[in-house]
């Protein structure tokens, strides 16, 4: 349940606040909230899946988790727009209350603000809004990750593989073929790191990749957790020790004449930084490349 | 099927004091997980005492939506009642909601009728799908004017009456709310 709580996606709308945050399994899919609009105090439903996929499984990061604690159980670190403050132990929302009170004893109009937050489960105080000091930067860590992570400039791998593409390569049906990461680089493979800040708060990230889908063109994916290792004449007509594969039929049928090759690097994020911490995954993928598989009689006729 | 209407008073009302079996200084209607003192001779007999698991997450769960509409109407909350009655996500969707209405500077005015339905303990949690009627109440901006009903991630209104289930989890010794879930595509 718990686990649960982490993961699910906190759907940040501008201008609007949600809580679709799930404590318990609902029966039949996607949990469905009420929102209302601070502006126009409309309500609205918002859904999200049950499933959902945290780790985005596309091209770009996905929102990831991040981890706040509480009375010692894990909450989300941001809710409807507002942000996990320890200091304040609520949900700080960003835009301070109007009309301002009084500035506290010793401030002034110019020296903050006071919001108003959202209180954690058995907050027994008073509903009172909290003095946020100017400068002190209401931001999720989180999205700092994100910009550590776009800073990294991450790529796909180059694709190594035996038999190699090209018009006047082929492949053996039955033959091993071996699959690794070309010209390994931090920005390709990992490890790398990076950091992003904004006003106090810093955060780090370091990624790297943990496993690599070779999608082979012939219904096969075959999973890898290291970087394969380079063919070398050698090696004759060895098995990959790492990260192999080998055809069945012949490429004749595909389109092109060749198998479609792919390799989708799974990365993994891990940040902290602004009292948080937590992963971010997802995927990059090269693009196709064209593996001809032919057969030995075949090709001697 | 139990109905109520969620001002204070009435029915609801009725209910909490039968079930705490005292007036309370604040008018809080929260359900005990040890057996309370005894009803007093005032206290009206038509709600018995509930017993079961199930029966007691339904007296939360209307003890919590007479909280809820409350904070509605008033733009506050008061923990010291919300503490009783809910927990997790509901504890913080309630809030959320009664921030923007104040933020808003509008109003909700007038009474949510809640028809809750039979309770389905799953062991760890209990669902109840509450029925609710939201003929009663007016939704004004601050201009004074009325918004628009309710909309689905559709942009359609939902219905009226809508079901939506909730979420009750025991936490020392007492059911509270932790969760709702619209049912948009169902009907009471």
């Amino acid at each position: 349940m718990l686990a649960r709580v982490v993961a699910a996606a906190i759907v940040a709308l501008v201008g609007l606040v949600v809580a679709p945050v799930p404590l318990a399994a609902a029966e039949g899919d996607g949990q469905c909230t009420q929102v209302v609009d601070p502006i126009t105090n409309e309500v609205k439903w918002v859904c999200e899946n049950g499933g959902g996929d945290p780790g985005g499984g596309g091209q770009n990061p996905g929102g990831g988790s991040s981890t706040c604690t509480y009375a010692g159980s894990e909450i989300p670190c941001s809710l409807g727009g507002g942000q996990w403050s320890s200091k304040n132990a609520c949900y700080v929302i960003p835009t301070p209350v109007s009309p301002q009170p009084a500035p506290p004893p010793g401030q002034t109009d110019q020296d903050g603000d006071w919001h108003n937050c959202i209180q954690p489960a058995g907050y027994l105080g008073s509903n009172q809004p909290v003095w946020v000091e100017a400068g002190e930067t209401l931001i999720d860590p989180a999205v700092l990750a994100q910009r550590a992570i776009a800073s990294m400039n991450l790529d796909p791998i180059t694709i190594g593989i035996v038999p190699e593409p090209g018009p006047d390569r082929v492949g053996l049906v039955g033959l091993p073929v071996w699959m690794w990461v070309e010209d390994q680089a931090p920005n390709t493979y990992g490890p790398i790191t990076a950091s992003a800040s904004q006003g106090p708060v810093s955060v780090t990230a370091t990624a790297k990749v943990s496993s690599i889908v070779w999608d082979m063109g012939d219904g096969t994916k075959k999973t890898c957790t290291g970087p394969g290792t380079p063919y070398e004449d050698r090696y004759g007509k060895q098995d990959s020790p790492t990260c192999g594969h080998r055809y069945e039929q012949m490429s004749d049928d595909q389109p092109d004449d060749a198998y479609q090759v792919t390799a989708t690097s799974h990365w993994v994020v891990e940040w902290s930084g602004g009292g948080q911490s937590g992963t971010i995954e997802f995927d990059i993928t090269t693009e196709p490349l064209p593996i001809r598989i032919g057969e030995a009689q075949v090709l001697t006729q | 099927m139990r109905k109520h209407h969620s001002a204070l008073g009435g029915v609801a009302l009725a209910l909490a004091l039968a079930l705490t079996g005292c007036g309370g200084d604040d008018n809080e209607p929260t359900v005990q997980e040890t057996p309370s003192q005894s009803p007093s001779p005032t206290t009206p007999a038509a709600s018995p005492t509930p017993k079961t698991d199930e029966e007691k997450a339904a007296a939360q769960l209307t003890a919590y939506l007479d909280v809820r509409d409350d904070f509605y109407r008033q733009a506050t909350i008061d923990f010291k009642r919300l503490n009783k009655v809910a927990t997790g996500s509901e504890f913080l969707n309630v809030q959320q909601h009664v921030s923007a209405i104040e933020r808003s500077g509008g109003k909700v005015t007038g009474e949510y009728v809640h028809t809750l339905g039979e309770p389905r303990d799953r062991g760890a949690y209990i669902l109840i799908i509450d029925c609710e009627d939201r003929s009663g109440v007016e939704r004004t901006n601050k201009a004074g004017q009325l918004v628009p009903e309710p909309t689905g991630p559709d942009g359609k209104p939902v219905p009226n009456p809508l079901p939506i289930e909730y979420t009750l989890v025991k936490e020392k010794g007492r059911w509270l709310v932790s969760e709702q879930n619209g049912l948009l595509e169902e009907s009471c």
